[in-house]
C-alpha cells in the first residue's frame, strides 16, 4: 500500500528537555515502587469516600482519550478514504501507543492489589455484567493493537522488507480492531458511571454519559493530532501540516456541535439542567468551565478566519483536550458524592507519579520519532498524494 | 463502488452507534429475593447505641480496635472501614433532649452491609469477587479474586465495602452477615451481642412481616419484642414509639435483605435516597443492550473490515501495474 515517506529525525537524543524529563520520569518510578511497597494508603490521599483519585482519571480516563489520535486517525484513512493523512498517522500511533501503555500502567499502579492483576484474565472469574471488565480486557487488547502498529516502522529501521510485506498483508484486521477496540472501551469509560447511580450528580449521571465519553474521544483524538503537530512543530522545529489539519477542523466542528447537542439534548429531556442553579458552587462552576471549553473552540472553528490559521486552531485543539479532561474530572469526582466527612485533594506523590507518567510520554515520543521512521522527511514537502502542494507549504526548517 | 462503499459505511456507522448508544431493548428487571434469604430487622427505636454489637462483630470477624481520636480509649472508628464492619453513628439534632426524635432528639443508627437483593458491588466487580449466595442471598466478597479496583467501594449506593488503605497489601473488608457463623447455624455476631433486640434476624420475608407489624401497632401501647429472632422466648415489653411510617429496604434498590425502622428520617440517619430500580439492572440492560451477543461489535468489525480491505486495495492497484 501507498504509505507517505517517513524517515527517523535523527539527532541527539540527549537534549536538555529530554534529561530534564527524564529526571521526573525516574521520580515517578522511585515513587511507584514506594506506592508498591508501602501500600495505596501510605502514597495517595485517596480514601474510602473518594477511592478513585488522580490516577483513575488523569492517568487512565483522560490519558486513554488523549491517546485517540491514531483511533480518529485510522477512521479518517481507511474508512473514510482519505490518504492524504497518511503523513499524520504515524506520529499520532506513536503518541497513541504511549498514552496506551502508560494508562495501562496507571491502572496497575492504582490497583490496590497489583499482585493480583491477573485475576481480571481468568475465565472463571469474568463477570460480563461488569463495565470495567470490558473496559479493562479492551484497553488491554488495544494497547497489543496499537503496538502492533507500530511494527511497521520497526521493521523498515531494521531493513526487514521481507517481513514488512508478510505483516503489511494482516493490516485489514488489525487496523478494524484498531478502531473497533476504542469505541467499546472509550464508551465503557464513561459507562463505568451509571452503576453508581445517584452518587453522581445529574449534571453528569445519564444513560448516555457512554456515548457522551466516546464522542468526547473522538473529539479529543481529533483535537490531540492538531495539539501535537503545533507541539511538534514547536518542539522539534518541523512545519506544521496546515492544510491537513485545517481540513480534520472542519470535520472536528460538526462533532463538536453534535457533542453540545446531544450533552444538552440529554440535559433537557432529563429536566437536569437546572441542576445547575441548585448544585454547589463547586459543581456548578465546573459544568460551565466544561462547557465553555466546548463552546469556545466551537466559535473559532465556525470563525472564516481563525479556523484557517495555526494559532488558534492550537487554542482550539487545546481548549478541547481541557474541556475532554474536565468533563472526566466532573463525571468521576467533582460530581461524585461520598458518604458524609470526606475530602479529596492528591498527594504530592500521586501528583509527581502523574507528572512522570506525561513526561514518560513525550520522552518516549521524542526518542522514537529521532530514532525510527515515524515523520515525513524534513527535505520533503507533505503535500496529499496525488495533489498540487498547497502555497506556502515549504519544507521543514530549523532543528530543536 | 462508490455506492457500495457507501452502503458499508452504513453498516459501520451503524454499528459503531449500536455500539455506544443505550437502546430501548430489553430491560433487565431488578433481581428477585432469593429462596431462603437472610433477613435482619434493625430497630433504632430500640437501639441503646451500647456498641456492644461492634464488639461482637470486631471479635467475630477478627479484628483489631481503631481510634478516631487522639487519645484512644476504646473502639472508635470514625466509619465503617478495612477494619471495622459495623458501626453504631449517632444523630443528634439541637439539644439532643429526646430519642427518636428529628428535632432536639437523637437517634443511634447501625451501618453495615444492607446485603441487596440486587447488588451493585456484585454487578460492578471485574473479577467476579463479589458473590451473592443463590440461596441465603448473603453478599460475601473473595479476596483471592480481588484485584483492588474499589469499584465497588465507588458504585456501593450505601458506601459499605471499604479498602483497607492502612495495609501495604490491604483488601475489601465488607460485613458478610457473619456467613461463617451462619453454617454453623449460630447468629449473626451483633444480633447475638445485641440485648435490646434491636437486631433481629430470621428470613427476610418473617423480619418484613415483623417490621410491618411494628409500624402497624398504636404508638404509646405496650408491645412485647422480640430478641435474637421471633422464636426466642426471651421477650422485654416496651412502649411503641412514633416510627417513621416505611420499612427501609423494602423497596430501596430492589430491596435489601437488612431492613430499618426508625423514629427519624433515614435521611438523618446516613441512609441513603435510593430508588426502586436497582442501578445495577440501569447499568446491566445499557451494557447488555449494546452487547448483546456480540452483534454490534461484531458487524461493525466486519464491516470495518469490508472498508478498509477495500481501502487498503484500492492503494495497492496503482503500485501492482506499475511493476
Amino acid at each position: 500500500m501507498k504509505l507517505a515517506a517517513t524517515e527517523p529525525m535523527g539527532g541527539r537524543i540527549l537534549t536538555r528537555p529530554f534529561v530534564f524529563l527524564s529526571i521526573l520520569v525516574l521520580i515517578a518510578v522511585g515513587l511507584i515502587l514506594f506506592r508498591f511497597v508501602y501500600g495505596l494508603g501510605a502514597a495517595t490521599n485517596l480514601n474510602n469516600g473518594y477511592p478513585w483519585g488522580l490516577w483513575v482519571v488523569l492517568d487512565i480516563h483522560v490519558t486513554a482519550a488523549i491517546g485517540c489520535g491514531g483511533y480518529v486517525l485510522a477512521v479518517v484513512i481507511y474508512v473514510m478514504n482519505k490518504g492524504e493523512f497518511h503523513t499524520l498517522i504515524r506520529p499520532a500511533i506513536v503518541a497513541s501507543t504511549f498514552a496506551y501503555t502508560l494508562a495501562n500502567l496507571a491502572a496497575w499502579v492504582d490497583l490496590g492489589r497489583w499482585w493480583n492483576f491477573y485475576q481480571i484474565a481468568l475465565p472463571w472469574n469474568i463477570n460480563l455484567n461488569s463495565v470495567m471488565f470490558e473496559v479493562a480486557i479492551c484497553m488491554l487488547l488495544y494497547t497489543v493493537v496499537l503496538w502492533m502498529e507500530l511494527v511497521p516502522p520497526a521493521l523498515e529501521h531494521f531493513g526487514k522488507q521481507k517481513y514488512l510485506d508478510a505483516f503489511n498483508k494482516s493490516l485489514w484486521l488489525i487496523i478494524p480492531l484498531g478502531i473497533v477496540l476504542p469505541t467499546m472501551h472509550q464508551s465503557g469509560l464513561g459507562g463505568l458511571i451509571i452503576a453508581a447511580g445517584n452518587k453522581v450528580s445529574p449534571l453528569w449521571q445519564t444513560p448516555w454519559i457512554g456515548f457522551l465519553f466516546l464522542m468526547s474521544a473522538i473529539i479529543i483524538g481529533f483535537a490531540i493530532v492538531i495539539f501535537e503537530g503545533a507541539l511538534t512543530v514547536m518542539g522539534l522545529g518541523r512545519r506544521l501540516e496546515l492544510h491537513l489539519y485545517r481540513r480534520l477542523a472542519k470535520v472536528l466542528r460538526w462533532l463538536l456541535v453534535f457533542y453540545l447537542a446531544v450533552r444538552f439534548g440529554d440535559l433537557l429531556y432529563r429536566g437536569a439542567l437546572g441542576a445547575v442553579l441548585t448544585e454547589t458552587p463547586a459543581r456548578s462552576s465546573m459544568f460551565l468551565v466544561e462547557i465553555a471549553l466546548y463552546v469556545i473552540p466551537l466559535v473559532i472553528l465556525f470563525h472564516p478566519v481563525w479556523r484557517g490559521s495555526a494559532r488558534p486552531l492550537f487554542l482550539a485543539a487545546a481548549c478541547l483536550l481541557l474541556g475532554g479532561a474536565v468533563l472526566r474530572f466532573n463525571g468521576l469526582i467533582i460530581g461524585f458524592t461520598p458518604s458524609a466527612g470526606y475530602v479529596y485533594f492528591p498527594s504530592v506523590i500521586e501528583l509527581l507519579v502523574s507528572i512522570g507518567l506525561l513526561a514518560l510520554e513525550v520522552v518516549g515520543f521524542m526518542y522514537i520519532v529521532k530514532r525510527y521512521p515515524i515523520l515525513p522527511p524534513r527535505t520533503h514537502t507533505v503535500a496529499p498524494v496525488g495533489k498540487k502542494t498547497p502555497a506556502g507549504l515549504a519544507p521543514g526548517q530549523g532543528a530543536a | 463502488m462508490s455506492i457500495k462503499r457507501r452502503d458499508f459505511l452504513k453498516v459501520a456507522v451503524a454499528g459503531g452507534a449500536c455500539a455506544a448508544l443505550p437502546g430501548p431493548a430489553e430491560a433487565r428487571p431488578n433481581l428477585e429475593v432469593p429462596p431462603k434469604a437472610a433477613g435482619m430487622l434493625y430497630d433504632a427505636t430500640l437501639c441503646i447505641g451500647c456498641k456492644a454489637c461492634m464488639v461482637g462483630c470486631k471479635e467475630a470477624n477478627d479484628m483489631p480496635v481503631e481510634a478516631s481520636d487522639q487519645t484512644p480509649m476504646w473502639d472508635t472508628p470514625a466509619d465503617t472501614s478495612g477494619k471495622t464492619l459495623n458501626i453504631i453513628k449517632l444523630y443528634r439534632n439541637g439539644t439532643a433532649e429526646v430519642k427518636d426524635r428529628e428535632v432536639d432528639g437523637f437517634s443511634f443508627v447501625k451501618r453495615h452491609c444492607m446485603h441487596c437483593v440486587d447488588p451493585g458491588c456484585i454487578s460492578v466487580c471485574p473479577t467476579s469477587a463479589m458473590r451473592k449466595d443463590p440461596e441465603t442471598g448473603v453478599v460475601t466478597h473473595h479476596p483471592e479474586a480481588c484485584i483492588g479496583c474499589r469499584y465497588c467501594v465507588w458504585a456501593c449506593p450505601y458506601n459499605i465495602p471499604k479498602w483497607d488503605f492502612d495495609e501495604a497489601f490491604g483488601r475489601i473488608n465488607k460485613c458478610e452477615f457473619c456467613n461463617h457463623r451462619l453454617v454453623e447455624g449460630k447468629l449473626p455476631a451483633c444480633v447475638e451481642h445485641c440485648p435490646t433486640g434491636a437486631s433481629l434476624f430470621g428470613t427476610r420475608e418473617e423480619m418484613l412481616a415483623e417490621a410491618k407489624r411494628r409500624l402497624a401497632l398504636e404508638p404509646g401501647s405496650a408491645y412485647a419484642y422480640p430478641r435474637n429472632t421471633l422464636e426466642d422466648p426471651n421477650r422485654h415489653e416496651k412502649t411503641v414509639p412514633h416510627y417513621i411510617d416505611e420499612v427501609y429496604g423494602e423497596t430501596q434498590g430492589g430491596g435489601t435483605q437488612v431492613l430499618v425502622l426508625a423514629g427519624v428520617p433515614f435521611g438523618d440517619l446516613d441512609l441513603p435516597d435510593v430508588p426502586e430500580r436497582s442501578f445495577a439492572s440501569i447499568s446491566e440492560t445499557i451494557q447488555h443492550t449494546v452487547y448483546k451477543g456480540m452483534i454490534a461489535p461484531l458487524a461493525l468489525l466486519g464491516g470495518l473490515m469490508f472498508v478498509t480491505r477495500r481501502t487498503l486495495n484500492k492503494d495497492k492497484k496503482p503500485e501492482e501495474k506499475s511493476k
